[in-house]
């Protein structure tokens, strides 16, 4: 697995990756190529000494001799960056020297690679009723069997070494085996900085996709990380919210949302529609009505959509700075940011409502209900979820300096969240709680109480995080650089 | 036009970050017309001026008052007559040039900004470009659509820091001509820059920082009788003089 993760990723980074500033410096710089590639190897080996100690000692757990085991494994661990680097370099040149031919060559192996792992499993299973015996023995009988295919023995054959290395029984075993590693472990070594390719451009163009990458990450999961497509140039945005400045925030939002994100939308429409045919066919059961169909759907459409078509405050963090000259309460700016995402989610919700509706001929009234509190609910969770991200902007980056710290502030923010997210919900649901638990009232009346009561709840809750909001776009200190 | 009305007045500004004191105790006033060309070292505290006059940054020591308003208490009316146009404007970029015009014309509130939108967007030579989004522009043609976006409801303070980066010698040619035709409608223009030959071509009146400190504010002419035994009568030499004593108090 470890090793098709590393080829995989040599896909991604052709050529030798750096930083742009390395770039700049070293490639300037009196240093020859096979030096900067062993000043590569040896950044990447380094980084690879502490999984490779932690996976030498999983494998020593379990191993016969554990010392032959673990060497085996370090050995196996160190190599792996070596054989990603020659990947790198030689699938680099290839694409280089074929121009386009060769750019979508490596997905298509993987994509036959799998599709004959995929054939290869169904035959290994279904040959000789395997199916039969597996019945009672649980899946680690059929992983033994796939293991033992010969498609399977092919494709482990190039890992005979480590492998006979890390099960070794005694010294006679291990001694051949484990040579055999060190010394293509030092071949690559000495062949991989040998390499004849010019790696210059690729390089610049790997350390650009990456620059390109990161940046995306640091917007988060915002589903607006695209360019605007010249396709949408002369689209014109409707102002729903006036021509005021409320308006302009809005209408510049929406403008975003719909030039960037048309995949975002096609993809989420799918989701919705989706998840209304399944619930009014396989969730559905005798007896169940439209509104109970509906409940699922706006449930888990509201939760689906407020992560999947993030349109918020995450893509525009950089702007901050702009955003504070504006001539707007900053509480106005906050709300007229969330309310494009706000709309388009209701609007989706409600069409997948309106399916289910007209799929079930069931016209129930409580689903006018239902789809009028939907834009409530995802203004609650859009404005938890942004005004604790404005509190403190944590944008983690695979390999980013102080990546573990964040990940730890990034999981207590998640616990604010969700605690805020329990707070409004507990809040909303006191009156229906009152009305059903405490007075004990029939089931209709306690249902009309809940509304009753629930929805000023809701209204004055979505008010007070709006103003949270502001204070939190207010206070957020642009001088400070952002992780 | 240069009038007695003050359209901008700070008032023992300060800001620090963590111990490093950026502006210290800084107070100025500008009046309608008047273009301040504001100088001073790396570090002098000169971005962080501006910035807080603009708003992007709180004001947490000090004053600042914009068309009479003042921005702690009044924020949004003060924000209202004054245009922020920072070293290197990002427009959006999925926004048209012209789109740009008309979301800046709904944010500050103008009627009628059509025929003066195209007017801009012919004189900064933009109108080739109206229909590119702002992602597609370059370093240049950003700045333009920033002095456009600025221009387009005559306001009564623009702030600039380094305004003329990016642009091409026409641009730049262009720039100075535009500057300077906005303050002659009594627009007050603050001018940051390391380029002291644009401030002393453009400026009316001088504002040296070093360290966060105000060690001069006057006219170019004080300045050369305020430094004159120290420096000849190019501004480099008074900047140089000026902040090499910036230990004392030297307004004029």
């Amino acid at each position: 697995m470890l090793s098709l993760l590393t080829f995989t990723n040599s896909f991604s980074l052709r050529g030798l990756y750096l930083q742009p500033n390395e770039i700049e410096t070293l490639f300037s710089a009196p240093v020859s190529r096979p030096d900067l590639i062993r000043y590569r190897l040896r950044s990447a080996i380094a980084r690879s000494l502490f999984g490779s100690l932690f996976f030498g000692w999983m494998f020593a757990r379990r191993a016969p001799v554990p010392a032959f085991a673990f060497s085996g494994a370090v050995v196996a661990m160190l190599t792996l960056p070596m054989v990603g680097q020659a990947f790198s370099l030689v699938l680099g040149d290839a694409e280089n020297r074929f121009a386009g031919k060769l750019a979508k060559l490596p997905w298509r192996v993987l994509t036959m690679v799998s599709v004959f792992l995929a054939i290869g499993g169904y035959f290994a299973t279904m040959r000789g009723g395997v199916l039969e015996r597996a019945e009672g023995r649980g899946f680690s009988y059929l992983a033994s069997v796939w293991a033992e295919h010969p498609l399977a023995r092919a494709l482990r054959l190039p890992f005979t070494p480590w492998v006979r290395s890390i099960s070794a029984v005694d010294l006679v075993h291990f001694v051949p085996w484990f040579a055999a590693c060190v010394a293509i472990a030092i071949g690559l070594w000495l062949a991989v900085p040998r390499i004849p390719v010019d790696f210059r451009e690729l390089s610049l163009e790997t350390s650009a996709d990456v620059a390109r990458r990161l940046s995306r990450a640091r917007r988060g999961l915002g589903a607006t990380q695209g360019s605007a497509s010249a396709a949408t140039r002369s689209w014109r945005t409707p102002w729903l919210a006036g021509r005021g400045p409320f308006g302009a925030v809005a209408w510049r939002k929406a403008v975003s949302i719909l030039r960037k994100s048309r995949t975002s939308f096609v993809v989420g429409g799918l989701i919705v529609a989706l998840v209304s045919v399944l619930s009014v066919t396989v969730f559905a059961t005798d007896g169940r009505d439209a509104f109970a169909s509906a409940v699922f759907v706006a449930g888990f459409g509201t939760f689906y959509l407020c992560i999947g078509l993030r349109f918020d405050f995450r893509e525009d963090l950089e702007l901050v700075g702009l955003v504070r000259s504006w001539p707007i309460a900053p509480w106005k700016v906050f709300l007229a940011t969330l309310l494009p995402e706000t709309l388009l989610v209701s609007v989706m919700i409600t069409l997948g409502v309106a399916g289910v509706a007209i799929y079930r001929q069931d016209p129930d009234p409580r689903l006018a209900l239902l789809v009028a509190v939907v834009p409530l609910a995802v203004l609650v969770w859009t404005s938890i979820d942004n005004a604790t991200f404005l509190f403190a902007p944590v944008r983690t980056n695979a390999a980013q300096d102080g990546a573990l710290q964040n990940a730890g502030r990034a999981m207590m923010l998640m616990v604010m969240r969700m605690i805020g997210l329990a707070i409004a919900i507990g809040l909303a649901v006191i009156p229906y709680a009152i009305a059903a638990f405490a007075l004990e009232l029939p089931s209709v009346a306690a249902v009309a109480v809940g509304i009753l009561g629930g929805l000023p709840i809701v209204l004055v809750e979505v008010g007070l995080l709006v103003l949270a909001g502001g204070a939190v776009l207010r206070r957020f200190d642009v001088a400070r650089d952002t992780p | 036009m240069e009038s007695t009305e003050t359209v901008l007045d700070v008032a023992e500004l300060g800001r620090s970050y963590e111990k490093h004191r950026a502006v210290d105790g800084l107070s100025f006033q500008i009046r309608a017309g008047e273009i301040l060309g504001l100088v001073g070292p790396n570090g002098a505290g000169k971005t962080t001026t501006l910035r807080t006059i603009a708003g992007v940054l709180p004001v947490k020591e000090g004053r600042v008052t914009i068309g009479g308003f003042d921005l702690a208490r009044d924020e949004e009316r003060a924000k209202r007559v004054m245009r922020w146009i920072p070293d290197d404007p990002q427009p959006f970029d999925s926004l048209t040039v012209h789109e740009h015009l008309e979301f800046t014309a709904a944010l500050y509130g103008l009627a009628d900004w059509r025929p003066r939108a195209e007017e801009l967007l012919v004189r900064f030579e933009l109108t080739e470009k109206k229909d590119a989004f702002g992602g597609e522009l370059s370093r240049g043609m950003r700045q333009k659509l920033a002095f456009c976006c600025a221009w387009l409801a005559q306001p009564r303070l623009v702030l600039m820091d380094e305004p003329l980066s990016g642009l091409d010698p026409r641009g730049i040619r262009s720039a100075k001509h535009e500057i300077e035709a906005l303050a002659s409608t009594g627009t007050a223009v603050i001018l940051s820059s390391h380029l002291l030959a644009l401030i002393e071509e453009l400026a009316t009146r001088l504002l040296i920082l070093d360290r966060g400190r105000n060690v001069f504010t006057g006219t170019l002419d004080e300045a050369r009788e305020r430094f004159r035994e120290h420096a000849g009568s190019s501004l480099e030499e008074i900047f140089f003089a000026a902040t090499g004593e910036s230990g004392g108090s030297a307004k004029a």
